[in-house]
């Protein structure tokens, strides 16, 4: 654990050659502004799910009452909602313009079902060999499409619990109490998701504890990334990568053996 | 003439009556010497010889008369039928009585009522901190004293579902108000168990203690007004603190958001809807567009009232929530089995792996010390 650990905290002080850079300003700019304001939205959002738990009062009563902690939790649903079309925007630009198409790789394929039968099959014992992941590994496809999906129930739900009566009057009232329910409901799941499965992935698990800093410099040292997304393009020879970088979509592209 | 002289007599069986009903309770009381009588002293049954009888009264120099009457009957059946006259009123013990201090209605009973405290200590601590209390010593005449609502000499009940409310003497248009109200019209069908004056004012366990509603702890001030109607309607209650109204009421300003009153009125309070009609959204509109400008029937048709959903009341809610509550399960349930497995494996590895090394370099020297291995470990 103590070798991991000195790996990841020198990251920044390896040479050029060892290190991979995952993700760019943008994106590390995306990320900071997603968890921040998912953080205040979850402070804020939990107490008035769970009303009538002490602690849930003193939340609220400390942030100055229900107006102001509804007011906090509308700016923060902003930033939040901002981030969304910014990346929107930005997803759009790198895959059009710039053309960087090794972004697609998020896009779930059946492989992700086998690595993941294959990793609880490491789990269990019953192999010593972990899957191989290419550039996103099946849990890390599920981050960002939960939070996509995130985005849709609880930012369309909020907007409709902000808007009640407008909203009625476009789509009929029947909507306001499922936006209701769902709302909160969903964002159970979010910060329960959040935090036993993607904290301790991006930073209890041995391999990067305690603190992952890559999602904050962008950085991964080259070690670390060959353990853990031995496939990823980066890692590849520039001229294979570049060959056919739909290649991971099986119906459009040979697999690369 | 002779009509009057049968009521003579029967106004004098009456007194005999009362005489014989009062005389022991009477002369305990002398005996205990609790009440040194005066001099000239009239007992209880001296006090009936004309006091009980019909239309006595006296007028007041303000010209408002004084029913001076007590029926004998209704007296020997009260709660006070034990106690002697002078008891309540130590000036009046002896024939011909003084003069009255009183000069209105209002002072003399505010005079009467300053005795009840003697005994109705902790009633009397009450009432002056309720609204009436605070009104009276606030100098306000017309304030209500104890005898304005309990008749000392029956001591009826002051509100008796479906029988007179003494509250409308002065709050006339609430009381007839509430009269025509489903609680109004319940009780003047006979039933007992529905909400009058006091079941919202003075609650149970908080006799006396009637505040109005823009006081602090009052049964009826806003943030208290569920739980005041919740005792008869517990149901509702626990819907409303589940609704965005209840949690706001909770949590929010105090008073800021809607309570029971606010949707279903108060002392007019009628059903919701009759039994076999649905609830009317139009009319239910005129209700939320009080605070949610521009509320129409689209907007009241999202309104659920008290009913939980099911698979036949708002089942787009239900099966949202079904659906919201399995996904969550499985989601969370498959990323903590996910994690645990990732910890367990790490251990079993790291053990695994000590204990290769471990064999390694026991093999390497076996002919070495064991006993550094174990305190490697």
């Amino acid at each position: 654990m103590q070798r991991y650990q000195a790996q990841s905290m020198s990251a920044g002080h390896l040479a050029d050659s060892d290190k991979i850079v995952r993700f760019d300003l943008h994106q590390r700019f995306q990320h900071v502004l997603m968890f921040s304001s998912f953080f205040v939205l979850a402070f804020t959002g939990l107490p008035q799910k769970f009303y009538a738990l002490p602690i849930s009062q003193q939340i609220i009563g400390s942030l100055g009452g229900l107006e102001a902690t509804q007011n906090i939790h509308h700016i923060a649903a902003f930033v939040m909602l901002l981030d969304f079309f910014y990346h929107g925007l930005y997803l759009a630009y790198s895959l059009v313009i710039r053309r960087r198409l090794n972004m697609l790789q998020m896009v779930p394929v059946p492989q992700d079902f086998l690595d993941l039968g294959q990793n609880f099959l490491y789990f269990l014992g019953f192999t010593t060999r972990r899957p191989r992941f290419r550039r996103f590994s099946y849990l890390e496809k599920f981050d960002y499409f939960a939070v996509s999906w995130g985005m849709v129930i609880i930012g369309g739900s909020g907007i409709i619990l902000m808007f009640p009566v407008a909203v009625s009057r476009m789509i009929g009232g029947a909507i306001v109490p499922v936006a209701h329910a769902a709302h909160s409901d969903e964002a159970v799941l979010a910060v329960a998701w959040i935090f036993l499965v993607h904290l301790f992935y991006a930073h209890l698990a041995p391999n990067v504890f305690p603190f992952n800093t890559s999602i904050f410099t962008g950085v991964v040292p080259r070690e670390r990334y060959q353990e853990e997304l031995p496939l990823a393009p980066e890692l590849a020879p520039a001229a294979d990568g570049a060959a056919n970088p739909l290649s991971f979509i099986p119906w459009l592209g040979r697999r690369s053996g | 003439m002779i009509q009057r002289t049968i009521l003579g007599s029967l106004a004098t069986a009456l007194a005999f009556f009362a005489l014989a009903v009062l005389a022991r309770p009477t002369l305990a009381t002398d005996t205990e010497g609790a009440n040194p009588a005066p001099a000239k002293s009239v007992s209880s049954g001296d006090c009936l010889g004309c006091h009980g009888t019909p239309g006595k009264a006296m007028t007041l120099p303000s010209g408002e008369r004084i029913d001076a009457y007590i029926d004998p009957a209704k007296f020997a059946g009260s709660r006070h039928a034990g106690l002697a006259c002078q008891t309540c009123h130590a000036d009046k013990g002896a024939y011909p009585h003084p003069p009255l201090a009183a000069t209105d209605l209002r002072s003399y009973k505010a005079a009467t009522s300053s005795v009840c405290k003697a005994c109705h200590e902790a009633s009397a601590e009450t009432w002056a901190n309720n609204v009436h209390g605070r009104a009276f010593a606030g100098g306000n005449a017309k304030a209500a004293v104890c005898s304005d609502c309990h008749q000392p000499h029956t001591t009826q009940p002051v509100v008796q579902a479906g029988q007179s409310i003494a509250c409308i003497a002065c709050h006339k248009a609430v009381v007839e108000s509430y009269e025509k109200s489903v609680h109004g019209q319940l009780a003047a069908a006979g039933r007992t168990d529905v909400a009058t004056c006091l079941s919202c004012h003075s609650p149970e366990g908080k006799a006396h203690d009637l505040r109005t509603s823009r006081q602090a702890g009052s049964s009826t001030e806003k943030h208290n007004i569920a739980s005041t109607c919740g005792r008869c309607h517990p149901a509702q209650e626990d819907t409303y603190s589940r609704t965005f109204h209840g949690r706001a009421m909770l949590l929010g300003v105090r008073g800021a958001a809607p309570s029971c009153t606010d949707c279903h009125g108060s002392y007019g309070v009628q059903p919701a809807h009759a039994p076999e009609t649905p609830l009317d959204n139009a009319k239910i509109a005129q209700t939320c567009a009080k605070c949610h400008q521009g509320a129409d029937e689209k907007f009241a048709a999202g309104w659920m009232g008290h009913e939980e959903p099911s698979p036949s009341w708002f089942p787009l809610v239900y099966f949202t929530e079904r659906f919201l509550f399995f996904l969550t399960a499985a989601v969370v349930g498959f990323g903590v089995v996910h994690v645990e497995l990732e910890i367990l494996r790490w251990f079993v590895n790291l053990w695994q792996q000590r204990r290769s090394e471990r064999s390694a370099s026991g093999s390497s020297s076996a002919t070495g010390e064991p006993v550094a291995v174990e305190a490697e470990r």
